[in-house]
């Protein structure tokens, strides 16, 4: 047969086809689509994960990066051809998704590491049986108090501290969005008398604050410690220490009423055609070696009975005995009553917030 | 009084690129700052945030990405917008253009974040994945009015009977807009182009539910990033597209004759 | 004539078919989810309760009048500003025109979010260019962070290059030689302006109104930086409804909420100006 220019490109294309066809299933079996926040988290994945991940399994990376609502409305959107396999969230998104169908469980024979996994971190019980958990509890993160101890002279103690008349104005506050603002209204309810049962009197309680920023991210408010604008924050502790680390001017403490625990999960997205990929990835997130190098790199507290910390990493992250002075919600009723809360804080707080 | 009126002006444009430019050559001097803090007094002259840019990979394709995406998005809507803007300045009535305009510059009236998810839910509804040239469509439908608007200004003031001389003459409808219509408006198209091009590169909300591992564009990365991390790499990374913008301006300009505005 | 038609309907199809596919269809999805039950509210769908509901709150009605406002606002302080800089700016030759441009343009293409993080110290009331004016006493705090006026500054310097372009763009395309034959006839060069120039530059101060409008109702970054969940915007607020409680119904409504105000400030800008176009 001569070799003209058109058998030469029907012979091409064959191949190509023949590639087109056979790459999507190789690609398939390949590669874990990560669905995780960008920035800190993102690089502890690459730096401490990946490289086992890959040894172990032979299989490769691929990150989709953004916030957890952009990502888990994705996951909402594309039940049929799921953009990822794991999903990294709050326990409260593992909670969601499982009642939204998007996520799904994994076989406790494929991830043996729950075995170490402390009880205080299993807080979504949903989907927990003797053969399956909901997900991987990975690190542990407290939402406390923090201050400008160059301008901060009297003791910081307690959430009340947050009513002081110094702060009013310059109160770097959890925003109606945040994943622990039902924890404040809970516990400002507690505060003014009512409770998780009698919860107008948090709504009230919290619209007396005058918040002159109200933050989801540490980055929204760091600039304005630096200036001043900003002398008393809420945040979670690993960022405080991310932000001494930065030489920014800031203190935090564990306020005496406890702070707020905030477990962190990497569940397997439902649908995924790498179940087992997924669960091998979810076991290396509890590995007690892959959890001391990410809390000695981002000082997010460890999960894992088995994990060991030196003392300089240890006094600064979420776990050994700052777990004690840390309250656990429950991830189920913050579920339920998000929607509805978060409503009543634009409609009832807000506005006074504006009035300052 | 010549001269005061002069200085008056040149004062005035002062102030005026002072007040565009001053929020980034701020954050841009803080770029060569080695205070890990931001804002923070200088406390010497570092380049350490640049190569810091060298180990995130993923910002370099990711501004890659972006400027793939934003000038395939702008040619596409410029050409587009150009048919349509012809078609409605040479036959329609008046109030005609005008409906037609306020339909084709729809996309500017809806929140870009809702559409995003809105494409999302419906491509997979289908069973079709939207990957790179849904997010390339999408951003020229976006875009497409920008150009639209400012090549119906340039054609209100185009005479058409330069068209018809030049078919009188014996030029075809290719070749009369070859030689006459398109280097005309070659200023309105230029300015499309450019404003299509910069409105895409840094779209975010847009992007927010639109790209995938492979397809993260720069305002993506640099939007996750930012939610943990804020430093002057970022500052870095925005000088560097200045810096890059900056050359393929002045070069464009020298050995293509391409200009911003014409 | 028919042939012409023809060729016109042709000329259009690509616009409108790429119109259609990915923003006709989403749109009407999303108007049609904006007629269903959600995690706030319950009815029977389809049915008008959650435009209903988002119309009877004050709270709401707030939202909407702030993006409003902030939109108009901005436009009325950027298209003077612009035209005034286009009319300084149009004597120059081509390659300084060029770059004088490309200096506008650049904050725009480093990215919103770095320009962002720039207004975020110098809003600031301690930042490096407030903090000395307020601690030497010339200045009370201004507290632009968190407050409208915060937000329309960074719109109009987003938008202020935008402005400048178009009209610059339309101002060049205003032939010189009018000008000429107007001082001829004896015009002064204000009478000549007001005569000649002012009336010939409409069309691109329409255009350059309803882009600036448009892109600062529509903008995100700036409203959720400086304005924040205290100052939200209907871009913030269905950002809002979609992320933090995934209610994309709600936030449809908000959206077709958005959607109507914008049409109906768009059609009032172009009667607004548009009277005074020549045809």
């Amino acid at each position: 047969m001569p070799l003209t220019r058109r058998s030469t490109l029907q012979a091409l294309s064959a191949l190509g086809a023949a590639g087109l066809v056979a790459r999507p299933a190789l690609a398939q079996s390949r590669t874990l689509t990560v669905s995780t926040w960008g920035g800190v988290t993102e690089e502890g994945l690459k730096a401490y994960v990946q490289p086992e991940f890959e040894r172990l399994t032979g299989a490769r990376l691929a990150y989709d990066i953004g916030g957890q609502g952009a990502r888990y409305n994705k996951l909402l959107a594309q039940r049929a051809n799921p953009p990822a396999d794991v999903f990294f969230s709050a326990d409260e998104a593992v909670v969601a998704g499982h009642k939204a169908g998007v996520l799904t469980t994994a076989s406790r024979k494929n991830v043996p590491n729950i075995a170490d996994i402390e009880d205080w971190a299993l807080t979504v019980k949903a989907g927990t049986t003797a053969e399956t958990i909901p997900g991987a509890p990975y690190t542990l993160i407290a939402y406390v108090l923090g201050y400008n101890p160059e301008k901060v002279k009297a003791p910081v103690t307690s959430w009340a501290d947050l009513w002081r008349p110094e702060f009013q104005g310059k109160l770097a506050f959890t925003s109606p969005v945040h994943s622990v603002m039902p924890a404040f209204v809970i516990m400002a309810a507690e505060m003014a008398g009512g409770s998780i049962d009698d919860i107008d009197p948090g709504f009230r309680k919290l619209a007396e604050l005058k918040p002159s920023k109200l933050t989801v991210f540490w980055t929204d408010w760091a600039p304005l410690a630096k200036s001043g604008d900003v002398t008393m924050a809420t945040e979670f502790d690993y960022y405080f220490e991310t932000m001494k680390d930065q030489k920014y001017p800031i203190e935090y403490v564990i306020p005496k009423e406890k702070g707020i625990g905030v477990p962190e999960y990497v569940s397997v997205v439902k649908g995924t055609r790498n179940q087992e990929l997924a669960e091998a990835f979810l076991n290396l997130m509890l590995d007690p070696k892959v959890q001391a190098s990410f809390a000695a790199s981002t000082y997010s507290g460890t999960t894992s009975r088995r994990a060991e910390l030196p003392d300089s990493v240890r006094s600064r992250c979420a776990c050994g005995a700052r777990v004690d002075q840390l309250r656990f919600f429950d991830p189920e009723m913050f579920a339920t009553r998000r929607a509805l809360w978060t409503e009543r804080m634009n409609l009832e707080v807000v506005p006074s917030w504006q009035a300052r | 009084m010549r001269f005061l009126g002069k200085a008056a002006g040149g004062l005035y444009l002062l102030l005026l690129y002072l007040f565009v430019a001053g929020p980034l050559l701020f954050v841009i001097a803080t770029s060569f700052n080695p205070a890990t803090s931001f804002p923070a007094p200088f406390e010497g002259l570092t380049l350490s945030w640049y190569a810091a840019i060298l180990r995130r990979p993923e910002f370099l394709s990711a501004a890659g990405t972006s400027a793939v995406v934003a000038a395939l998005a702008a040619a596409l809507a410029v050409v587009v917008a150009f048919l349509a803007a012809y078609a409605l300045s040479r036959n329609g009535s008046s109030s005609a253009r005008g409906a037609m305009a306020t339909l084709l510059a729809s996309p500017l009236l809806v929140p870009q974040v809702v559409i995003s998810l809105a494409i999302l839910q419906l491509a997979s509804a289908w069973g079709v994945g939207t990957g790179f040239w849904g997010l390339v469509a999408a951003h020229a439908v976006y875009v497409m009015p920008f150009a639209l608007r400012l090549l119906l200004t340039g054609l209100a003031r185009f005479d058409f009977a330069v068209e018809e001389a030049s078919r009188s003459l014996g030029g075809g409808w290719l070749s009369t807009w070859r030689e006459v219509t398109l280097p005309l408006l070659r200023p309105s198209i230029v300015a499309g182009f450019t404003f299509c091009f910069i409105l895409s590169f840094v779209n975010l909300p847009l992007s927010l539910f639109l790209t995938s591992p492979d397809t993260a564009t720069l305002p993506i990365v640099m939007f996750a990033y930012i939610e943990s991390r804020i430093d002057p790499m970022i500052a870095a990374v925005a000088s560097v597209i200045v810096l890059a913008a900056g050359t393929a301006t002045i070069l464009l300009d020298r050995f293509l004759h391409v200009r911003l505005v014409d | 004539m028919t042939g012409a038609r023809g060729v016109q309907w042709l000329l259009l199809l690509p616009s409108l078919l790429l119109l259609a596919l990915l923003l006709g269809l989403p749109l009407a999805a999303m108007l049609a989810n904006s007629l269903q039950p959600n995690v706030l509210l319950s009815f029977t769908g389809p049915a008008l309760d959650n435009y209903g509901y988002l119309l009877s709150r004050s709270y709401y009605l707030q939202v909407i009048l702030r993006t409003l406002r902030m939109a108009a606002v901005t436009t009325l302080v950027t298209i003077p500003l612009g035209y005034i800089a286009a009319m300084l700016l149009r004597r120059l030759s081509g390659r300084a025109g060029n770059l004088a441009i490309m200096g506008l343009t650049f904050p725009i293409l480093a990215g919103p979010l770095t320009v962002v993080l720039g207004w975020m110290a110098l809003l600031a009331n301690g930042g490096p260019f407030l903090g000395p004016l307020v601690a030497a006493g010339l200045i009370g705090p201004p507290n632009l962070l968190g407050s409208e006026t915060g937000v329309v500054i960074s719109l109009v310097q987003f938008v202020l290059p935008f402005a400048v372009l178009t009209l610059y763009t339309g101002l060049r395309q205003i032939q010189p030689q009018l000008h000429e034959a107007a001082r001829s006839l004896g015009a002064g060069s204000l009478s000549g302006f007001l005569h000649v120039t002012l009336p010939l530059s409409l069309p691109s101060a329409l255009s350059a109104s309803i882009i600036v409008f448009s892109l600062a109702a529509s903008s995100f970054i700036s409203p959720h930086y400086l304005g924040g969940a205290g100052q939200l915007t209907l871009t913030t607020l269905v950002t809002q409804f979609i992320m933090a409680t995934f209610n994309a119904e709600l936030a449809a409504a908000a959206a077709g909420l958005l959607l109507l105000l914008m049409l109906a400030a768009v059609i009032g800008i172009t009667a607004a100006i548009g009277r005074f176009i020549r045809p």
